[in-house]
């Protein structure tokens, strides 16, 4: 074996890389006898390697002769404690063997406990995450019970206790949330009190205020709330059972079937939300119905692709391939194999997905082809309260509070989720 | 590149037929048709069929109508102002809501690519943190909450900008809908920049060049910065389609007299063509818009730009 | 942190004792950056793992870094020593999570966000230190020199010795603009892992081996012209066909071979004095693994750099290496010549090793792993940290961090089997059947 290949050699060497002949140099061959184990690794030959004289130490360091043949004579030398200088008295069993070893520690290096044991930890240490969820929570409850704690229907109009200020009982005594309100006149601002301003107005207490139909909007509001939800969930259930299963089908089969599956979610994605809304309504008309459909039909996409990527990276899976070659069929390869594995990334992704349909549905109210009056929903509400918004803000302030505290929490919860889910995406 | 931008623009061409089918089934699907309601004797209304090409195999009518679409001949309003060609009423409109759009784009744009980048450089310090909670009270609140503040805010309470929109203070009045508009895009760009400004970050090619004495401005221009923009600018398109989306309710809140009120409008009275058009219109925009980001992709990754025709194998 | 080091009392290596057998450790004794840690350091100087500790150009002493982690901090390099000498080729041998490339890469100084040297120096005594050190002294107004020369009592003849060599600056306390500017690529290089993805994939491969050069041009005064006449030199001497095409082309238009002699072109492209590769070939396939390595070597037959390979496979050691540390848990267990490691290993865990590595010549043999997994860095470790898995552990590795001895000049071992207390330790026969048929062929060999 030659050392001394000039990089010219090696060039050649490379460009006739399947000949057969070899000059050493840089780009050598492998000889012959190594080519054929070519497939092992090199720490398969390791034991032939070290000793041979054409291992590529050999030119620098021959093997120390002394040191071999002390070797092959069993003469090794004898160790010096170094460090540190002196050793501290020792006790009488110290050298003893240990014949029962501490149990090797099985978790590698930073694991601890189970998958999602360790994802619910993390979640617990987001704060953002768990105020999101308490919140969430609040929320949810509130919009059960809400509408029964007062004493009003959601759609019951009383005429003459139109535009009442917000009165609470308790707090009216502090000052604010007292029925008063700052009206803008032609001459300045004045403080009204209608509930002062009326005889019965004692014991009349609209806690949110009332709107201009007067109807109770602490009641409507939470009845909003109810809808919003509740559609939001019906829509993101539904696009992740067709957006999953589209993904998943796309996935799975690949091919042929993949391609032409793609192609179509291209043509569709080119097709804004805005427009697939707008012709939507057009044919059916608003309500209940065509805002959940409207939802469905624009959140599924985002949905597919999530699942046909993860169905992509992990169908190629050892284990996957494993129940295969076992004979497991599609579904159950899809099911049992293939699902759980997908479960974190869907619920990432439904949770992101939730606010924005809670979005969708508020614009299509606010816009005014969402969920028909008398029936309540944030956007609804926040669209009539914006008329009167310069004389009459708290008609806005709840809803829209409502509504944002309700997005910015499912955004908080899903983004700790993804943190806590996806630990590669954590931040350090 | 060559090559890939002329397969760009081929299914650009396609979605946009695609598009103009599913329109043209519309058309043809809605209840009614086009000479109903005028008081017309079978003999005309059979001319008029005959004139339309409406007598004609589907294949027919939809070369005819894809034709006139793309060539701008949208047909008349049927009831927001009657018998008026749709391209009159789209004219001042378009202007107004393409300003407001694409002053919403750069501005948007342009701010969170910064802030992303900014506090992504300045990792886990203060400014890094208040960007993020900044972006996610961005995503989180929908723009017309933002806009109905900005608009009691700064317009009523503060009267810094006209609360409604005046077309003859055109420039002072698109203040406020362009702030309010590019709230979102600004927001989730700039989170997803500083997403992807970390991975960059992280890379085993940062840390070589690193190890060959990068750094400083150089690293972040030419070495993050370029890799970073890569992922970045594949967000632009969905970002313009909650543009689109966020235009109607900016226009209706600050009454600015765009095509997204005027397709509110549309749809409220039922006006199919007016509405119809303005669909096209939106996809039209949206497909170009996606044209545009896929050869940008291509002009910025390599990858895309070159394929490995030229292989230097082992 | 020093806890796990309880047993070593804090002695400061016998550098003296050592200079008997040819000065081995150096004469310097611990820098201790780490300031309130010198009991954690008390391996001190002793892994000189060389003849002559002062004439290395990177002095490596007691060298920590801790990640930060939501669990906690992990602990992943917890001392370190190793002096570098030119023309050398270096192996740090160990399982993947034992520190060895994270040690690595801090040297250089590349960290991630959440990790930090805790402690330890890094004393760069190369051509560029003369003038750093000046620099740096002016800086912080002191004397130049001054990072390794606060020698502790004992070791005040080699300190003496190393005042009168060429300055050494401590790498670690450089700002990371001055490492970058003044070390990295141009006196230290690194090549990494995966060839597939250390290539910047939005830049031409002649940019980004013409970098380095530009960057450093204040110093070398190279000419854009003569960086590209360089790049193709660079280019061609890494065995790439056509240099003039792969100048112009991107990295995805490379095969993962290509790609890496490519990185290689960019490490060299300042003609550093030492060049580290952190698994560089574990990416590459077998036939393209020897290419590189052959390569690597032949780059340093010509210039004399020092090379420092960090890898987990005992066949490139073999292959290459001169010297060999083997790394366990953050620590360097084992040290030595290459003979001294393969034909008289002293760890258990070296000999685990050893063992794993299957003999191709005896068919049919079951292949040995080492039970159980590294301890996890983020507990503090208690005694020997390989005493849970090995099958020699004596009940003081449960109760004391071993100490580390000296078997040759340039031998060293941290074991507690090598105390004379110890019953002496047999190493498994069937490892010493294969070292000893090595040792036959070699002799036959040597013969010739």
């Amino acid at each position: 074996m030659t050392d001394t290949g000039a990089p010219q050699k090696g060039r050649m060497e490379d460009r006739r890389r399947d000949g057969a002949a070899s000059d050493g140099g840089l780009g050598a061959d492998i000889p012959g006898a190594d080519s054929l184990r070519a497939d092992r690794s090199l720490a398969g030959r390791f034991w032939a390697d070290f000793s041979r004289a054409d291992s590529l130490r050999a030119d620098r360091r021959r093997a120390d002769r002394e040191l071999l043949e002390r070797a092959l004579a069993g003469r090794f030398p004898k160790p010096r404690l170094i460090s540190p200088a002196r050793l501290d008295p020792f006790a009488d069993d110290d050298f003893d063997s240990l014949e029962a070893p501490p149990a090797a520690e099985e978790s590698t290096v930073g694991a601890g406990g189970g998958f999602w044991r360790d994802a619910l930890l993390r979640l617990r240490k987001n704060t953002g995450a768990v105020l999101g969820a308490a919140c969430i929570a609040a929320i949810v409850a509130m919009a059960v019970v809400g509408p029964m704690l007062s004493p009003y229907r959601y759609d019951e109009q009383i005429v003459g206790n139109d535009s009442m200020a917000p009165r609470v009982p308790g707090i009216e005594r502090l000052g604010f949330l007292d029925g008063g309100e700052t009206l803008k006149t032609s001459t300045g601002s004045a403080s009204v009190n209608k509930y002062r301003d009326r005889p019965d107005g004692d014991g009349l207490y609209y806690w949110f205020g009332s709107d201009t139909l007067g109807r109770d909007i602490f009641t409507r509001t939470w009845e909003g709330t109810r809808i919003s939800l509740f559609v939001a969930l019906v829509a993101v259930v539904a696009d992740i059972l067709f957006g999953v299963g589209y993904g998943f089908v796309s996935g799975y089969f690949g091919g042929k079937t993949d391609i032409v599956m793609q192609r179509a979610v291209e043509v569709v994605n080119g097709i804004p939300t805005l427009v697939i809304v707008t012709l939507l309504i057009l044919v059916l008309k608003p309500g209940l119905l065509s805002v959940t459909l409207t939802i469905m039909l624009t959140g599924w996409i985002g949905m597919s692709r999530m699942a046909r990527a993860q169905m992509l990276k992990i169908k190629g899976r050892e284990y996957v391939l494993a129940a295969r070659a076992l004979g497991a069929g599609h579904l159950s390869l899809i099911f049992r194999e293939i699902a759980p594995n997908v479960f974190g990334q869907l619920l990432i992704m439904s949770m992101f997905s939730v606010p924005g349909a809670i979005f969708t549905e508020a614009f299509l109210a606010f816009i005014g082809i969402g969920i028909p009056v008398p029936m309540a929903s944030l956007g609804s509400m926040i669209s009539e309260a914006f008329k009167s918004m310069t004389v009459h803000p708290y008609m806005l302030v709840f809803p829209v509070a409502v509504l944002a505290a309700l997005m910015l929490s499912f955004n908080m919860l899903a983004d700790g989720l993804r943190d806590a889910l996806d630990p590669k995406m954590r931040d350090l | 590149m060559g090559a890939y931008i002329a397969k760009r623009v081929m299914l650009s061409f396609a979605t946009l037929l695609a598009v103009l089918f599913i329109l043209f089934m519309l058309m043809d699907l809605m209840p009614g048709s086009p000479f109903n309601d005028e008081k017309q004797t079978p003999e005309q209304i059979a001319r008029s069929i005959a004139l339309y090409g409406l007598d004609k195999p589907w294949p027919a009518r939809f070369g005819r109508y894809a034709l006139n679409m793309l060539t701008g001949n949208f047909g008349v309003s049927y009831v927001i102002s009657k018998n008026i060609p749709v391209t009159d009423l789209l004219k001042t409109r378009f202007a107004v809501s393409a300003r407001i759009g694409l002053q919403a784009v750069a501005l948007g744009a342009s701010l969170g690519v910064l802030l992303g980048v900014a506090s992504a450089i300045r990792h886990n310090t203060l400014l890094d943190r208040a960007c993020a909670l900044v972006s996610v009270i961005g995503i989180s609140i929908p723009s017309y909450v933002f806009a109905l503040t900005l608009s009691y805010a700064a317009g009523f309470k503060l009267g810094w900008f006209p609360l409604l929109y005046q077309p003859k203070q055109a420039i002072a009045s698109s203040v406020l809908p362009t702030v309010a508009l590019s709230l979102g895009p600004m927001a989730s760009l700039a989170r997803f920049s500083r997403a992807e400004m970390l991975d960059a970050m992280d890379s085993d090619y940062i840390q070589l060049a690193k190890s060959k004495g990068v750094h400083g401005p150089r690293l972040i221009a030419s070495h993050m910065l370029r890799n970073a923009m890569i992922p970045i600018v594949t967000v632009l398109a969905p970002l313009v389609v909650g543009l689109m989306t966020g235009s109607l309710v900016i226009e209706k809140i600050f009454s600015v007299p765009g095509i997204g009120s005027l397709l509110i409008t549309a749809i409220q009275s039922n006006d199919y063509n007016v509405a119809i058009t303005l669909s096209f219109i939106y996809c039209a925009m949206y497909i170009g818009f996606m044209l545009i980001v896929d050869i940008l992709y291509g002009v910025i990754d390599p990858r895309i730009r070159l394929v490995k025709e030229a292989g230097f194998h082992d | 942190m020093a806890a796990d080091d309880a047993g070593g009392a804090n002695g400061m290596a016998g550098a003296g004792g050592a200079n008997g057998a040819g000065g081995a450790g150096g004469g310097n004794g611990i820098a201790g950056t780490g300031g309130a840690d010198a009991a954690g350091n008390a391996g001190g100087a002793e892994y000189a793992g060389g003849a002559d500790g002062a004439d290395a150009i990177l002095k490596i002493r007691g060298l920590e870094v801790a990640f930060k982690t939501t669990a906690g901090t992990v602990r992943a390099v917890r001392g370190i020593d190793l002096d570098l000498r030119r023309g050398q080729t270096f192996a740090i041998v160990g399982e993947s999570g034992s520190g060895k490339s994270v040690a690595a890469k801090a040297i250089v100084g590349i960290r991630a966000r959440n990790q930090s040297v805790t402690a330890g120096t890094v004393e760069y005594a190369g051509a560029g230190a003369g003038a750093l050190a000046a620099s740096a002294a002016r800086k912080a107004g002191r004397a130049g020199g001054g990072a390794g020369q606060n020698a502790c009592s004992d070791t005040s003849q080699g300190a003496g010795q190393n005042a009168g060599r060429a300055a050494s600056i401590d790498l670690l306390r450089l700002s990371e603009r001055d490492m970058r500017r003044n070390i990295n690529g141009r006196r230290i290089s690194m090549i990494f892992q995966d060839p597939m993805t250390s290539l910047n994939p939005t830049m031409p491969i002649g940019r980004q081996i013409m970098e380095p050069m530009l960057l450093h041009s204040r110093a070398s005064g190279i000419s854009r012209g003569e960086a590209r006449a360089k790049a193709l030199r660079l280019l061609e001497l890494a065995g790439i066909p056509d240099p003039a095409g792969c100048l112009r082309a991107y990295p995805h238009q490379l095969s993962g071979g290509m790609r890496q002699r490519a990185v290689i072109s960019v490490a060299l492209a300042c003609d550093p004095e030492i060049l580290i590769c952190d698994e560089p070939t574990t990416a590459l396939d077998v036939t393209i693994q020897e290419k590189i390595l052959r390569l690597i070597k032949d780059i340093q037959r010509r210039t004399g750099i020092c090379v420092v390979y960090i890898t987990h496979d005992l066949g490139v050691v073999a292959k290459v290496a001169d010297m060999v540390a083997v790394m366990y848990a953050g620590r360097i267990v084992e040290s030595g010549t290459a003979e001294e490691i393969f034909y008289d290993p002293r760890h258990p865990y070296t000999w685990g090793l050893l063992l794993a590595v299957p003999d191709m010549n005896a068919s049919g043999e079951r292949l040995h792993a080492i039970r159980g997994n590294p301890p996890n860095l983020l507990h503090g470790i208690e005694g020997d940290a390989f005493a849970p898995r090995s099958p020699h552990a004596l009940k003081i590795d449960a109760r004391r961090a071993p100490p580390l001895y000296q078997i040759s000049p340039t031998h060293f071992a941290r074991s507690w089997l090598l105390h004379e207390n110890a019953r002496p330790p047999e190493m498994p026969g069937e490892l010493r059947a294969r070292i000893d048929g090595m040792i036959a062929q070699a002799l036959a060999d040597a013969r010739h």
